[in-house]
This record gives structure tokens, sequence and C-alpha cells, in this order.
């Protein structure tokens, strides 16, 4: 938030009227949802910053505080490839989801395109589906033996692409983050004053001219914000470097902690923690400069007189043209990938060399539903989904009500410490958490269990919930607020009674969010699941590594299946539109 | 233990099979009658426990033979498997164990270089199975680590797409053929990454030193044209598919699995590495910190017995216990088909060689430049 002032939120009153040196209940409440806030999001970083700082493994007695990590980091040879690979990787991604999104939304937002709801609506499902089912998805259909990339080799020859380099990782990468800059550039073009188009039109100009000398530099912030979210979260990304950049021999820093936290024959601890540091590091620095650009984008909002319907550009002959490119994109990219996994579910194996008709089975549905494991991380992920989206909806509902609601002393610093998850990527949290409980025996009890899943979920994802809580909380009028402290009610009661039941749709919002994001969550799980927590990512990379892509595909399958399921439920029942 | 010993040691097992029946006791039905009288206790003692968690490199699917046998003579207990990278398992249990969290309760994994770091730790509890008497020495290499199967590394290869006069018949008429092809052979070449884990760097390790520096000319020349994996599944997988041609020191579980179907024996075919396949050895052990000591005697017991090595050979696991024939595993391979099929000779036994643990950064740097990556 922007707010810079020492002044209280609107409606804020005091928590106590009547005895003010007493601590009562309101201020219990405030200080401990402030306190676990602070322990929930430092856990998993104070650890790692520890296990950089070692000389052993942080589960060894005898700890010798040393910098040797840093300088080992910094003279291995292969950790500089590391980063210059990450982020070429990264800057590739979102030029590619940039360029991509706003042209979108200047088409679908801005122009008579034909269908162009449905085609958004499409355009928007890779963000509801986990990157790594996103990739087996590519790797499926456009892999170096994938069914598209077989088909077109049957016609031409040879295979005209590769996935297996940066670039053709970028692609993949880049078009599974278009519905981020696809999303911000709509809002965007959504809050323009339509007036300052039609005065340009005014002055003569013609469609092209007007949209890229108005439409398009007023989208400029949009897409500068959502490019520094896309460069951020393609540092971050594990799938797409593990699927397609290790047998190509192209590390990336989250194949780098994977491969030495994990599989190395030689696990090197320090260097590990050295590395998340780093990257944690990185990580804060871009969204510092979210922050800065958020604030910096207010200048661009502009104020228009009078309310007016925007009008859409006619798109004239191009209209055919133009939804054919969108229709094919929307077909090929989104559509042909999970359509493939679906096929490649329903099959004993895909092979050109035989008919994928012969082959029909149900049987990797049947397999995937009666594994033990399977079936059970499947319900795990359920579990988790509903209820840790439900208590971490409360936790989140009452962190936003002490940050905007209240005359907290710390909200500031609360808000601070609510927002950090955004510079955790999963992996690192999941390290953090895994090594926190190393760390502190007393936790091991949670070792084993969903909870720690949970947890670490629940303070990945406070920012998210938060971002949906915030608007609407910032909307309900001051006056309601104070008329029940008027009428003798304490801050507790008057939250209880007024302010949360107002919330409730952005409760209900802040929830559908949550459980999509704790459904498609794997990286943060890969260190933290045991037997009987397993979850849909673990079990996939599982599956992905025994080869049994029949099993990958089914499950990936059933995961959309499920989220689909669950946001026409959301739709139907409630309402809610998740995003837009 | 050079190769001599590792194979030698078949006839010594095999004449201690003979004479290794000792007096039926009060075991529970269905037990090997050989196990010694109190081996009720440990039985009893599992009825307290009824719960085991076993950490290991392999699927459910492959546990599924041991299993139903564990299940059959021990309905009581619950069973978890875990699976892990044949070095995580360790790391694992280090980390849990360390902290006195709850851990495995038996470790089953191939990575010499990794039970040799467990080893030096301390942590493996000496357990002296009543099966001793029925396995090859070689086959415990420390006190209370025994093998539970035997993995010879192959080439698997793709029968329709890789032309029949390519198809190696050893590893330097592979290289012959790669450097002849380069381009048919660029990026379809697969094999295991040493730097991964433990299973691709001892069997690396094990074979370039078998070769010495030829070994390392031959990576030179193929290691460029090479895509690297973590495991097996996934070889297998893109083979059958297309995506390789051809894959060298790779495992043998899976394809053997594999071709079981078929449908895939129509497409994947295999073989012996004719001038050296290394053969590792599937390592199991109780650690220190079990807390189900009773209920993983029984598993490793289990394991090791007649049945359990049926079972095994089920999950595409090479049984080594000399008495299962052929015919007891429906024609798979046991330990004395596969060293037959490859000659004494040309037997390349990963052992458990300290040298494997001082050697890493060295072999792992020119292993990258050989590989380019």
């Amino acid at each position: 938030m922007a707010q810079t002032s020492t002044t209280q939120p609107v409606g804020a009153l005091p928590a106590r009227v009547t005895h003010p040196g007493i601590i009562d209940r309101s201020r219990m409440i405030q200080w401990l949802i402030f306190i676990t806030t602070i322990v929930v999001v430092s856990a998993p970083i104070l650890p790692i910053v520890y296990q950089s700082l070692i000389d052993r493994p942080i589960y060894d007695t005898g700890h010798v505080l040393t910098l040797r990590n840093y300088a080992k980091l910094f003279t291995n040879t292969t950790f500089g490839e590391v980063v210059r690979n990450s982020f070429i990787f990264a800057t590739l991604t979102t030029l590619i989801s940039q360029v991509l999104g706003a042209v979108f939304a200047i088409l679908l937002g801005r122009t008579n395109l034909p269908a162009r709801r449905l085609l958004g609506d499409i355009l928007l499902w890779p963000l509801f589906i986990s990157h790594l089912v996103l990739a087996f998805g590519w790797f499926m259909s456009y892999g170096a033996a994938g069914f598209i990339t077989l088909f077109v080799q049957g016609w031409l020859g040879f295979q005209p692409w590769t996935l297996y380099s940066i670039v053709g990782m970028s692609i993949i990468a880049g078009i599974s983050q278009v519905p981020i800059a696809l999303l911000y550039c709509l809002g965007s073009a959504a809050l323009a004053d339509p007036s300052l188009e039609d005065a340009a039109r005014t002055c003569g100009a013609g469609p092209v001219r007007t949209l890229s000398s108005i439409t398009l530099p007023l989208l400029l912030p949009a897409i500068l914000y959502s490019g520094v979210l896309n460069f951020t979260a393609s540092l971050e990304m594990l799938s797409i470097p593990l699927i397609f950049g290790e047998p190509a021999g192209i590390s990336f820093f989250t194949t780098f902690l994977f491969t030495q936290g994990i599989s190395a024959p030689n696990p090197d601890y320090g260097l590990v923690g050295t590395a998340a540091v780093l990257l944690l590091l990185i990580v804060t620095l871009l969204v510092y400069l979210q922050g800065k650009m958020l604030r910096n984008a207010r200048r661009f909002v502009t104020v228009g007189g009078k309310a007016s319907r925007p009008r859409l550009f006619e798109l004239g002959p191009l209209k055919w043209p133009a939804f054919v490119v969108v229709a094919a994109y929307v077909l090929l990219f989104v559509l042909f990938p999970i359509g493939v996994l679906a096929l490649r579910a329903s099959v004993s194996f895909l092979t050109p060399l035989i008919p994928f008709w012969e082959l029909f089975s149900a049987q990797h549905f049947i397999e995937v539903l009666t594994l033990d494991a399977t079936r059970r991380s499947i319900l795990n992920t359920i579990f988790i989904s509903l209820f840790g989206g439900m208590l971490a909806t409360v936790f989140i509902a009452l962190i936003a009500l002490v940050v905007h609601r209240s005359d907290f002393r710390y909200r500031k610093q609360l808000e601070y410490f609510a927002l950090f998850p955004r510079a955790l990527p999963g992996l690192i949290a999941g390290i953090g958490f895994f090594y926190a409980i190393v760390f502190l025996p007393p936790l091991g009890w949670l070792r084993n269990t969903m909870w720690i899943l949970i947890l670490a979920y629940t303070m990945r994802y406070i920012p998210t919930g938060f971002g949906a809580l915030s608007p609407t909380l910032l909307q309900i009028g001051p006056d309601l607020d104070r008329s029940a402290r008027v009428m003798g009610a304490d801050w507790w009661t008057a939250v209880q009674n007024v302010i949360l039941r107002l919330m409730k749709p952005a409760l209900f919002t802040c929830f559908a969010l949550l459980f999509i994001h704790f459904f498609k969550e794997y990286s943060t799980a890969i260190f933290l699941f045991a037997p009987g927590s397993e979850v849909i990512g673990t079990s996939l990379l599982q599956f992905w590594v025994q080869g049994e892509m029949g099993r990958v595909a089914a499950l990936s399958t059933l995961q959309i299946a499920m989220t689909m399921v669950f946001i026409y439920i959301v739709r139907r029942a409630f309402g809610i539109r998740i995003y837009g | 233990m050079d190769r001599r010993s590792f194979v030698a040691a078949t006839t010594a097992a095999a004449a201690l099979y003979g004479t290794g029946r000792m007096a039926r006791a009060q075991a529970p039905a269905g037990l090997p009658e050989y196990y010694p009288g109190d081996y009720a206790d440990i039985v009893e003692g599992s009825k307290a426990e009824n719960n085991l968690l076993v950490y290991s490199n392999m699927s459910t699917d492959m546990w599924q033979g041991v299993l139903a046998r564990y299940r059959e003579l021990y309905p009581w207990i619950t069973v978890q498997t875990l699976d892990l990278e044949s070095a995580e398992v360790m790391e694992r249990y280090l980390a849990e164990s360390g902290t006195g969290s709850r851990t495995a309760d038996i470790l089953v994994t191939v990575a010499p270089d990794a039970w040799l770091r467990l080893i030096d730790r301390g942590q493996i509890a000496d357990y002296a199975s009543p099966e001793i008497p029925h396995l090859p020495g070689w086959s415990i290499p420390s006190p209370g680590l025994y093998t539970i199967a035997i993995d010879p590394m192959l080439f698997i290869y793709n029968k329709m797409l890789l032309p029949e006069e390519l198809v190696p018949t050893s590893f330097a008429d592979m290289v012959e053929k790669v450097r002849a092809n380069p381009d048919l052979f660029r990026g379809k070449l697969t094999t295991y990454g040493a730097q991964f884990g433990s299973f691709g760097y001892t069997g690396t390790y094990a074979f370039v030193e078998h070769h010495g520096e030829k070994a390392w000319e031959w990576l030179e020349t193929i290691g460029p044209l090479t895509r690297l994996e973590r495991s097996s599944g996934p070889m297998v997988e893109k083979t059958t598919s297309g995506e390789y041609l051809l894959g060298y020191l790779t495992g043998s579980g899976n394809p053997w699995l594999a071709i079981r179907d078929p449908n895939r024996a129509r497409i994947l075919g295999w073989d012996f590495i004719a001038d050296g396949t290394p053969v590792m050895m599937r390592g199991a052990a109780i650690p220190k910190a079990s807390t189900n000591v009773n209920a993983a005697r029984l598993w490793l017991d289990v394991m090791l017995s007649h049945a359990g090595q049926v079972g095994l050979s089920k999950g595409g696991r090479t049984p080594y216990r000399l008495d299962v024939s052929p015919e007891d595993v429906d024609g798979a391979y046991t330990y004395q088909t596969v060293i037959e099929a490859i000659g004494e000779d040309m037997v390349v036994p990963v052992t458990y060689d300290p040298a494997m643990l001082t050697a890493y950064e060295g072999f792992i740097e020119r292993y990258r430049k050989a590989f380019g990556v």
C-alpha cells in the first residue's frame, strides 16, 4: 500500500475505549495474529540463512559458523552458468508473455473480435493449471516424440522445432505466463478513460494510430508490472527446467537446488543454503521493484470527467484474420497440450508406429485411482485445498482486518510481513520448512503430516489472499464499524458482527483462489511430503521419474478435470468469477 | 571385492544351501523351516509395532510381490513405502534421524557411495538374518548391510527406428557406430547423469575403472550427443516413443518390466554390454534410528527369503539367491543366468569401493567436460 503517513485507516477506532491501560481481548487477538504471522513467515527463512553460514548439514552436530559456502558458491563454475541460464530464460519468457498478453488484451478488450468472451475464457485456463501439468502436456504434444511433433515430422521429414533449448523452454514458460500479462492489461484497459481514444479519433487518427499512440502507452504500466511478476515467476519455476532443461544439460536456479538438495550423490547443504539465499535476495529485489512500479503506475491513471462506455475498435476487414490467428493460438497452445494429455491418458501407450485407436484403454485411470499412494495423494490434495484453504482464508482475513480496520500499533509492519512471501519461491519455502523442522525437534510431529503442507502453503499464499481481501475492506465504509462501536461493541465484536459479514463475497473469492493455488501446488511439497501426506504434484513427479507417462497423463487429466469442476461450481453456485 | 570373488562366491553359497537347514522350532506357519526357534520373539515383538516405513528407490508397483508375501505372513503390520532418488533415501534418513523425528525403519537403495557414508557414521544396525547361510558372502559387504537383488546395466534401443546394422554389439562397437553417424544419433542417445544421483555415478565410475582411459575417450565421443536422465523410467519411455534411439548403461528393472507388455516388446530392444556389463547391488539395511525394529527385521528376512526373491522378480528386480531358478520366476533373469549371459570375465561388479567417495569431485569435473554439461 502506498500510505506513508501515520494516520489511522478510515474507520479505525481505538481498540480500548473504557480502560486504556488494560490489554483486552481485542488487543490480545491483534498481538496473536501479529506474532503468528511473523513466526510463520520467518520460519522457513531463518534456517536457510543459518544453513548458508555453517560448515556442515544443519542436522549434524557441532556447527561452526563460516563464510566458506559463499566463497564456494561464487567460485563454482557450474553456478555461474546456472545464473546466466536463469536470467536468459526469465528474460525471454517475460518478453514472450508480455508481447502476447498485451496483443491479446487489446484484441479481446478493445476490438470487435468475434467470440472474444469465449476465447478470453480459454486463454486464462493455463492460470488454473499447475505448471508441471502444462509442461507434461507440452512434452507429450510438442516434445521430441510428441504427438504433434511426429505428425509434422511425417509431413516435412524433419523436426522443425526443439523444446530442449532455452528458447524452446522460454516459449512454453512464456505461453504459460500469458494469462498474468493478459489479466493485468485487460484490467488496465478497462480502467483507461475512453474519451482519450475518442479525442484521438476526433483529431483524425485511424484505429492503428489510436492504438499505438493512446491505448498501448496507457497499457505500458500494466505490461511492465506484470512483466516483473512473470520474470519472478520464471526465475522460480521448477517444472519446465526439470523436464526439458536437465536432459539437455541446461541447469537453472531451481534445478540446481533440486539436484543439490535431493539427489546428488554427495549433497552439499551449505551450497543449497547459499544458493537459496541468493535467489531469495534477487526475488526480494524484484518484488521491491514491483512495489515501486505500482506506486509509479498511479501516475498513469487517467481520470475522466464523465463515465462513458468505451467504444470498441472496428477491426474491419482484419476481423476474421485476427480471429483465425487468436483461435489458432488457443487451439495449438492451450487446447492441444491439454487434449494430448487426455489422449495419452486413455491409451496404453502413444506411438506413431501403432495407430492410437488400437490402444484405447482405461488402464491408466484405473491404476491411478486404485494405487493406494496415488488415491491418497488425490484425497490429501482435496483435503488440503478445502480445509487448508478455509483455515488460510480465516487467518488471512484476520491479518487483513488488523491491517486495514484496527489501530494496532504495528499494523504497517504486519502488512509488510504478510506480503513478504511473494519473494519466497515455492521450492525454497519447502526447503526452509524442512530445515525448520530439522532444526527445532519439538516440531518433529509435524514432519510426516499434512499440517506441515497446510502451514507452508498458507504462508506462501498469504499475499494472494491478502490481495483478494484488501480492496473490499477498503471499500466498506468506516461508519459501519463506528456505529457498532458506538453501541458499545469492542473491536472484536464489531469485526465479527459487521465487517466479516459484509466481507462474505470477498472471503469466498479468497477461498476459491487459495483452493486453486493449493490444488496445483507442487514445488513446496517436494521437500515436505512423506508417506501418508503425498499430494497430486508429488505423485506426478514420482510417476515422471518412473517413466510412467500414462499415469502422469491420467493423473494430470484428473487434476485438470477436478479444477474445472471446482471453478464451474463456484461460478454457478456462488457467482464467483475468479479473476475478472 | 573383485570380480573373481563376486563370481566365485556363487559356488560357495550353493554348497551352503544344502547344509543350511536347521532344526525346526516354533516359527509361525509359512516361514522357512530353517529359521531359529527364537524367531517367534521377533514375530511377537512386531505385533506391538504394527507399522513399517520403508524408504527405497523402488516404486510401489515394484514392491507388490514382496508386499504380498509379507502381508500373508504378518497381516497385522501396515507397510508404507516411499519412493525416493537413490541417494535421497540416505539423506532423508540422516536429516530425520539427526533430529529425532520419525524416519524409515528400513532403507533399500542402490547407492554404494551413500551406503559407505552411512557405514562411516555407524548408522547401520547389526542384525544377523537367519537367511545368511543361504546368501553368497559378497552380498553382505558390511555387517547388517545386505543385498536384495542385482542390477546389470544394459543397452536399450528402439527396434523400429534404429537400423539393425547400427544395433551395438559392444560398447566399443557402439562408439564406432555413433562416430560414423553423428547426425543420426545427436540428441538420440541417453544414459544416467552421473551428477544427478548415486546410481548413475557409481555405475559410470565402475565402468570407467574397468576400461580405464579408453572409457573417457569413449565418453568424450558420445557424451556431447547424449541426453542425460535421472532414472531409467524416462529412458525406457522415451526410447519406446522414439525420442531416443539408444540408451547405454541403463538400469535393467524398467526395460525388463516394460517388455512384459507384448506391444512394447515389439518396439523396445535390449542387450547386455558385451565388453563389460556393470552389475550393481541393491542394498538393504535396518538403520539405528528404526523404531519398528522387529517389523523391519521381518521385512528384511522376507526380501532375502526364497519367496521374497521371487516376489522381487515380479517387480522387475533380479533375484540373486542361488536357489531361485529361472522356472521359479517365470523365465525372468536370475543372478546365475545374468552371469552366464554376460560371461564371467565381462561382469563389472559395482562394489563398495571407498575410492568412490574421494574420487567424486575430480570424476564429476571430468565427466561434465566430456558431456559438455
